[in-house]
């Protein structure tokens, strides 16, 4: 199978070694007996890509940098921090670099996770709430966006100091 | 790549020193891997190499009745050092099964990923499986008492 994420593994292995020795409690762990501390969140929470979906703006083919869920990602509801810890010197991740997640964190996996591929089912009723919210949420954004990329009328050649700056709290 | 020529024919004509070189099975990877080589030493070139793993994995037995776009995802998983080669071979065998003729940089694309993850099994391989069986040789020379 595959290799363990190493800093995951030697910060267990090391944690038990403080706990064998006396100088920590007993190692938190979830009913699967993982430690909590390294799969407390799910993908989805330390996903790059996981602003896309909140944007309601997925992914139809490989070579996107958006949310992957349409192509059969599972990291919203699996419990891992690849994403957040990356898998090499922090970097990398699965859904990060474009791989779709296949929940191998998961009690079940692979077979409960397969066709691999295919959307997750209950995506299409998320993501479709999604979409409905993403786009309203969407172009709000994009009129404020070109709104601050403007240059303030404060921000001149005229020889004249002024400030942008107006508190209003004191 | 998928084939690969018997032989090199660039330097077929000349008078060749074939030397058989085999190793058999490899130590600290598990599906007793095999390496037969035929190396010209003169010319500091490998004539032929072929491998074997001679250990029953039965992937024939766990990919049936799996959707066939899954192949490569589950054949990686079997290996932590050169899941690389098993999605290679599975991704050709799709190519092969969906009748997929992939342009040439998609080959380009398969053989900087296989190159990639080739530096990956170096360090995984090299440092931290068949490395320990160096050391113990060297640290029972210069520290017996160990």
């Amino acid at each position: 199978m595959c290799p363990v994420q190493p800093d995951n593994f030697m910060e267990t292995v090391l944690y038990l070694l403080y706990q064998v020795a006396g100088l920590a409690p007993m190692i938190p762990l979830d009913k699967q007996l993982r430690p909590t501390w390294l799969f407390g969140k799910t993908v989805h929470e330390g996903c790059d890509r996981g602003s896309y979906y909140e944007q309601g703006d997925f992914a139809s083919e490989y070579g996107s940098s958006k949310c992957l869920v349409k192509l059969g990602c599972w990291g919203l509801v699996v419990d891992c921090n690849v994403t957040e810890r990356g898998w090499m010197r922090g970097i990398g991740g699965c859904p990060n670099v474009g791989g779709i997640c296949i929940g191998c964190t998961i009690p079940g996996f692979p077979d409960k996770f397969m066709p691999f591929m295919d959307e997750p089912p209950g995506a299409r009723v998320s993501t479709n709430t999604i979409k409905a919210y993403g786009r309203v949420i969407r172009t709000l954004r994009s009129l404020t966006n070109s709104n601050v990329n403007r240059e303030p009328k404060w921000r001149h050649s005229r020889p004249e100091l002024t400030t942008g700056y107006h508190p209003t709290t004191y | 790549m998928a084939t690969t020529p018997e032989t090199v024919p660039a330097i077929a004509q000349k008078k060749r020193n074939l030397i058989e070189m085999n190793w058999d099975a490899i130590t600290r990877i598990v599906g007793s891997l095999g390496i037969f080589a035929k190396i010209d030493f003169e010319n500091r070139e490998v004539a032929e190499c072929h491998s074997t793993s001679s250990i029953f994995r039965g992937y024939s037995i766990f990919m049936k009745g799996k959707d066939p776009r899954d192949a490569h995802f589950i054949t990686s998983r079997i290996c932590g050092i050169c899941g690389d080669n098993h999605a290679t071979c599975a991704v050709y065998a799709q190519n092969m099964a969906f009748g997929v003729k992939p342009p040439a940089l998609a080959e380009w694309i398969i053989n900087l990923g296989e190159a990639a993850e080739y530096m990956f099994d170096h360090n995984i391989f090299q440092d931290n499986l068949v490395g320990v069986d160096f050391c113990e040789q060297m640290v029972k020379e210069t520290n017996p008492g160990v």
